[in-house]
């Protein structure tokens, strides 16, 4: 029993190790910070829709359900939206995200407040810039702050996840807007 | 060679600690059988022998309450790491806010296989003999495959690597204690 | 063995096979003697099986002798019958006994 107490111990102390790992990390610059842009060969226009038409954006984004908007068919500041995404790691379990939009610009830039109370806060940002010969470039950048103290300590690995799956959605919008005529 | 190993095997498994006992008698007996009646007839009676010995062996050390000591090793060895790594990958994909699927990276899988090593091998150092490691380890590998079902666990691969080394590093475990 | 408690059938036959073998009353021997006395190919396991419960119940007490190489290099766990299991053994006799009394065992209807 003297061995397996003392690799229970070793254990504890690497994973206090690993906690304080963490929560060097999580205070780095760029914690909860998203970017990702990619090339488009589309027009702003064309690019912008996909970016700010509910039924478009569903079609790209992973696990956007639905997107109820009180916007009347036309954006601008203070318009309120919601999006409901389908949680498959907590039995499919759907979440609203709160948005309101704070800077509108088309089709160039869109800028939102998204929160989900008691989960995250923070800001989303799409830039469209037109690139000339038909082509334009979509940048979406992302700042995020989780409420709750456990996924605040595991940030430094949500945001590289995060990060991969916006990468992924990015190339899917890039792949639905060239095929659409 | 086989019906021999198979069937100390069996009788190790099955009687924990009395397993030095009880597989001299049958050492002693198949010299014995071997003699009188042949070698073919010495292994039909050595299978026949481990095959119904292992459910009464098995049911006494359930009554002395031996096998829930595997069990619970068994449990905390496999069971319960792979449970809460499983969990814990679910909570970082659901902090995501625009969530993600259920597929796991490659890096969170080799973690999950660390800690199935490290929680395996702990259990594998509780074990005093070297049937009670062997025992353990055959819990572990029921227990994590019965694990890895319910989570949807997968690629093959992973589940494949998860079978061979927790019960492996169970018997690393027991043997490295044993040394001691 | 306390009042009103009976040895099983097998229980019986383990406890007997004890008494008889005397100092060599290990588990391959008890199994070879039930088995040459009354047909019985009992498996191993269940000898030891029945043996532990024995020495539970204070029936049977055990030691353990050297390794000897006709055993591979394994030790012996020997068991020898107690006062108690003596005892039992009687009880047991006599139960039989008495329900045998006057008994006529006939042709089968």
């Amino acid at each position: 029993m003297k061995w397996v107490w003392l690799s229970l111990k070793a254990l504890g102390l690497l994973l206090l190790v690993i906690a304080g790992g963490l929560w060097l990390a999580g205070r780095r610059a760029s914690a909860g910070h998203l970017h990702s842009e990619i090339e488009v060969k589309r027009p702003a226009a064309e690019v912008w829709d996909w970016v700010s038409e509910p039924e478009k954006m569903k079609q790209w984004v992973s696990w956007l359900v639905d997107v109820r908007t009180d916007d009347m068919g036309h954006g601008g500041v203070g318009v309120k939206r919601v999006l409901v995404m389908r949680d498959e790691n907590n039995g499919g379990q759907l979440m609203e995200i709160q948005g309101t939009c704070t800077e509108y610009t088309p089709p160039n830039l869109l800028r939102m407040n998204l929160v989900v109370p008691g989960a995250f806060d923070g800001t989303q940002a799409y830039r469209v810039t037109d690139l000339g010969n038909g082509s334009s470039r979509l940048e979406i950048d992302s700042q995020f702050h989780f409420g709750n103290p456990f996924a605040k300590l595991m940030e430094p690995v949500i945001t590289p996840s995060a990060q991969k799956k916006m990468r992924r959605d990015i190339a899917r919008l890039k792949q639905l807007a060239e095929e659409s005529r | 060679m086989i019906a021999w190993t198979v069937s100390r095997w069996l009788l190790a498994a099955a009687a924990g600690d009395e397993a030095e006992f009880v597989v001299g008698d049958i050492e002693e007996e198949w010299s014995e059988i071997a003699a009188e009646r042949g070698k073919w007839m010495a292994k039909r009676w050595l299978l026949a022998q481990a095959l119904r010995s292992a459910a009464p062996l098995l049911g006494a050390r359930v009554r002395s309450g031996e096998m829930t000591g595997v069990l619970i090793a068994g449990v905390l060895g496999s069971a319960l790491p792979l449970w809460l790594c499983h969990r814990l990958w679910q909570f970082v994909a659901s902090q995501i806010p625009f969530k993600d699927g259920t597929e796991r990276e490659a890096w969170q899988l080799a973690v999950n296989l660390m800690v199935l090593c490290a929680c395996a091998a702990l259990a594998g150092l509780s074990t005093r003999t070297r049937s009670s490691a062997a025992a353990v380890a055959v819990a572990v590998a029921a227990l994590a495959s019965s694990t890895l079902w319910l989570i949807g666990a997968q690629p093959a691969l992973y589940i494949f690597l998860a079978l061979v080394a927790a019960p492996a590093t169970v018997l690393a475990g027991g043997h490295w204690r044993r040394l001691r | 063995m306390p009042k009103g408690e009976t040895l099983g059938e097998f229980e019986h036959l383990v406890l007997l096979a004890v008494a008889r073998l005397g100092d060599d009353a290990y588990g391959m021997r008890v199994r070879r003697e039930i088995s040459e006395r009354t047909g019985r190919d009992a498996a191993i396991g269940a000898v030891y099986a029945t043996l532990e419960r024995l020495a539970g119940k204070g029936l049977v007490a055990s030691s353990v002798s050297e390794p000897t190489p006709e055993r591979g290099g394994r030790a012996k766990r020997s068991f020898q019958l107690t006062g108690a299991g003596l005892e039992a053994l009687r009880r047991t006799q006599q139960d039989l006994a008495a329900m045998m009394r006057g008994l006529k065992f006939g042709e089968a209807r």
